[in-house]
């Protein structure tokens, strides 16, 4: 999102505390599929605690990534598709994803849907093992990708 | 009188929001908050009930007067009739 999907989406939640927005990109699958989901977002008005899903503002724009750890300081962010954490300071957040319309449709809410609640402890759980078959993964089908441009180039 | 098929209410969050999907998605690009009230008055047009009947409805559901609940229909249908999402 750029500058003014920033303002315009923190104008809305500070006129309407609510937002129903289409995401881009994969890093929260597959909890939240782009073409599948519509993400609700709302504005905070708790502190921001482990197992969130926060929307926040980086350099790339304004994302929404799981928080793995709340410290005194920031938070500790990654995406449910991601490996990478990310320190986030608590000004950067917007507010945050308390469920999804899925397929545009039914709302999934996130605390109170029993599986929404073990997949997310789960998956924090295993971010160690799915960082191993994530990078196992991304070197595959990069060498895969080198792989078929090589051919291509030489046929 | 009756809410456009494409548009439904859902409750997010402890709020009720109108949004739009298939092809209504592709003129009505936003979401709208509605009160417990106007909740209440989408589920009738949802059914088609006509305003006569909603001011029964609302009488016997709300304490509220007739006139009161009148004007309230009468601002709550134009301003759904006004985001083009009721068909005559």
């Amino acid at each position: 999102m750029n500058d003014k999907s920033t303002s315009s989406l923190r104008e809305t939640l500070a006129e309407h505390d609510i937002a129903v927005v289409q995401g881009k990109g994969t890093s929260m699958m597959p909890l939240i599929a782009n073409s599948r989901d519509r993400m609700c977002i709302k504005s905070l008005s708790r502190r921001p605690k482990k197992y969130d899903v926060l929307v926040y503002e980086n350099p790339r724009g304004i994302v929404a990534h799981r928080a793995l750890k709340c410290t005194d300081e920031h938070i500790v962010m990654c995406g449910d598709n991601q490996y990478v954490k990310e320190t986030v300071p608590y000004e950067a957040v917007i507010g945050y994803v308390p469920g999804i319309l899925r397929n545009g449709t039914d709302y999934l809410d996130f605390e109170k849907t029993k599986w929404c609640v073990a997949y997310s402890r789960i998956w924090c759980v295993s971010l160690f093992l799915r960082r191993c078959v994530l990078f196992v993964y991304h070197r595959i089908s990069k060498r895969y990708k080198n792989e078929s441009a090589y051919a291509r180039a030489n046929k | 009188m009756k809410i456009k098929s494409g548009y439904l209410m859902r409750e997010v969050a402890g709020e009720n929001i109108v949004i739009a999907v298939g092809e209504a998605a592709k003129n009505f690009k936003g979401m709208i908050r509605l009160n417990p009230t106007g909740a209440f008055l989408w589920r009738l047009l949802e059914e088609g009930t006509d305003e006569a009947a909603m001011l029964a409805a609302m009488l016997d559901t709300y304490e509220t007067d007739e006139e009161t609940a009148k004007r309230d229909i009468a601002a709550f249908v134009n301003a759904i009739k006004g985001a083009g999402l009721i068909d005559e």
